[in-house]
């Protein structure tokens, strides 16, 4: 029986071990609009409630068990929220998760400075070996960095802001998909372009690239999959 | 520790007795520092409005960053219309009557940059806005020092076409399409242009009673007289002819425009020029000449080595085409302005 139990625990612990080496290390980095120029902000909240839903339901798959999630504001650009995913099961950090992301309608938008605490949050993750990173952006694109005062007339389209986001997705190879959802359309061409180069990269690498608008992305959310999973 | 506490005390009741302790500022001290929360102003937001400019739908990243910052005249007027050559770095901006701007290209003569520009109206017709109503701007949307002089008359303008047809056999199966797209050329172009026709078989002939410049609008009927095409190709006598019209000294005035020949053609000189090769290049470049010369089928890409300054090759449809070359010609000779870079 010793015997037994000795293989027994020898073949397991092999197997554990093997399974380990092979586990990628996932993180997964959430831009989230919850500002108050976000495009019909009550349908936002719902959809966002369901893109919640689906990075839970990512739990099913052994790769994200233990998958790093960091969710930026947008508003604050900064990063809010750091857990792992699992941790969605602790009601507690599932709602201070749902209040991080849930729409101000008196916050400013400061989407240049969302994006660059995405470029930090990259590199750190590449530092700590981070092998597949997905970035997933929920926002209308619409900015008004602070301090944006009290009344505010946006002309749309409006320029993206300055910040050079497109080096940010092409400077880590670890990113596997990048993500766009809730794209104000009058948004849609002027982000494009803006994005081209890193689309370009990312398509060339068969990364993934998808680019919803409002309509668009009502129909990616309720069809759920939002992070493909690749071996 | 009794001990102590008692010698505390006997100091302390001993000192109260003798020594008056007082602040040298009675008033209340007020804060130093200032403590505040830069996440405050992140909830500053109140009334939002959404604006849709449909002006700018089809706009490019580079034109909608443009059109965003809102760029004045030096009077303070806003900007209404502009265009961007992004290779040149060079913005041009016009307030009303101005509806369309575009930039031609960007020419550095002597030293000094020429935008060359031409502008529309909302009936999109040419016009030459005043100098005050327009504006050059760099990139980072600096205004840019301009000397321009706008061209609207026949007096500040000197626009002189010739056009030279060929009317050699060969040319029997385009001479209609060559015809008629002159014809609606020259009826085109605005009152102050002058033109000469000239057709050219085995000679070479005016087609205005008197070998002269006449309005081109008014040279319709002129195209009715042309003969059947028949004949050798005088084409090299016929630039003479073209050539010889008196133009200003090269570099005499930034504002004038090229004296310009047009040559309709479907092949090569066959008659011996009265001038040699040397001497009519020569005469091209006295008048300030530009050549531009329409092939219709054949093409010898040597053949009027400097003697043309664009060749164009015609396609298969030479009515179509010569259409789109006759327009091409018209909209820059009639309204190009040159705006100087001081």
């Amino acid at each position: 029986m010793k015997i037994l139990l000795t293989i027994f625990v020898l073949v397991v612990g092999f197997g554990a071990t093997d399974v380990k080496a092979q586990e990628s290390k996932v993180g997964i980095q959430l831009i989230i609009d919850e500002s108050g120029v976000i495009s019909d902000p009550e349908e936002a909240g719902i959809f966002k409630m369901r893109l919640l839903a689906q990075l839970k339901s990512l739990l099913r798959k052994r790769d994200y068990a233990t998958a790093r999630l960091d969710v930026i504001s947008t508003s604050m650009g900064r990063t809010l929220w750091v857990g792992e995913l699992a941790e969605l099961k602790d009601i507690e950090r599932a709602e201070e998760l749902i209040e991080v992301i849930e729409t101000k309608p008196n916050h400013c938008n400061n989407l240049g400075a969302a994006f660059r605490e995405l470029d930090y949050n990259l590199a750190q993750r590449t530092a700590e070996g981070y092998d597949k990173v997905y970035v997933l952006v929920f926002s209308s694109l619409i900015n008004t960095p602070r301090d944006c005062g009290s009344n505010v007339t946006i002309k749309l389209p409006q320029p993206p802001p300055k910040t050079d986001i497109a080096s940010i997705l092409t400077a880590h190879d670890q990113i596997e998909q990048v993500s766009f959802y809730w794209v104000n359309p009058h948004q849609k061409f002027v982000w494009l372009e803006k994005l081209d180069p890193a689309v370009k990269w990312l398509q060339s690498s068969a990364k993934k690239f998808e680019f919803h608008d409002i309509e668009a992305s009502r129909y990616a959310l309720k069809k759920g999959s939002i992070i493909e999973v690749r071996r | 520790m009794k001990k102590l506490i008692f010698v505390f005390l006997f100091v302390c009741t001993g000192a109260s007795a003798e020594f008056e302790i007082s602040t040298p500022d009675p008033q209340p001290q007020e804060r130093i520092f200032e403590l505040s929360d830069p996440d405050e102003a992140v909830a500053k937001l109140g009334i939002v409005s959404f604006m849709i400019d449909f002006n700018a739908t089809q706009d490019d990243l580079l034109t909608l960053e443009v059109r965003r910052q809102d760029l004045r005249l030096a009077d303070g007027r806003l900007i209404t219309q502009f265009a961007i050559s992004e290779k040149d770095e060079i913005i041009v901006g016009a307030v009303a009557p101005v509806s369309h701007v575009s930039i031609m290209g960007v020419e550095t003569q002597s030293g000094v940059r020429v935008v060359q520009v031409i502008f529309y109206d909302d009936q999109q017709h040419i016009i030459s806005p005043r100098a005050e109503d327009i504006g050059v701007y760099d990139l980072t949307y600096a205004a840019l020092q301009t000397d321009y002089a706008p061209l609207k008359s026949a007096s500040a303008i000197d626009v002189s076409v010739a056009l030279l047809l060929d009317n050699s056999g060969s040319m029997s199966a385009f001479q209609s399409a060559a015809i008629n797209s002159s014809k609606d050329f020259a009826a085109g172009l605005p009152s102050f242009t002058k033109c000469e026709i000239f057709t050219f078989a085995s000679d070479v002939s005016p087609l205005v009673p008197g070998n002269k410049e006449v309005a081109c609008a008014d040279t319709e009927s002129a195209f009715d007289k042309v003969s059947p095409a028949s004949g050798a190709t005088a084409l090299m006598n016929a630039l003479e002819k073209g050539f010889a019209r008196t133009g200003k000294p090269l570099g005499t005035d930034p504002f004038e425009l090229p004296k310009l020949v047009i040559v309709v053609t479907d092949g090569i000189n066959t008659v011996t020029p009265s001038l040699p090769r040397d001497q009519l290049v020569g005469l091209k470049r006295r008048n300030n000449i530009t050549t531009l010369v329409y092939w219709v089928g054949h093409h010898d890409k040597d053949h009027l080595q400097n003697l043309a300054d664009q060749e164009i090759v015609g396609r298969a449809n030479a009515k179509q085409d010569l259409e789109a070359f006759f327009e091409t010609i018209g909209t820059t000779v009639a309204g190009v302005q040159s705006i100087k870079l001081i």
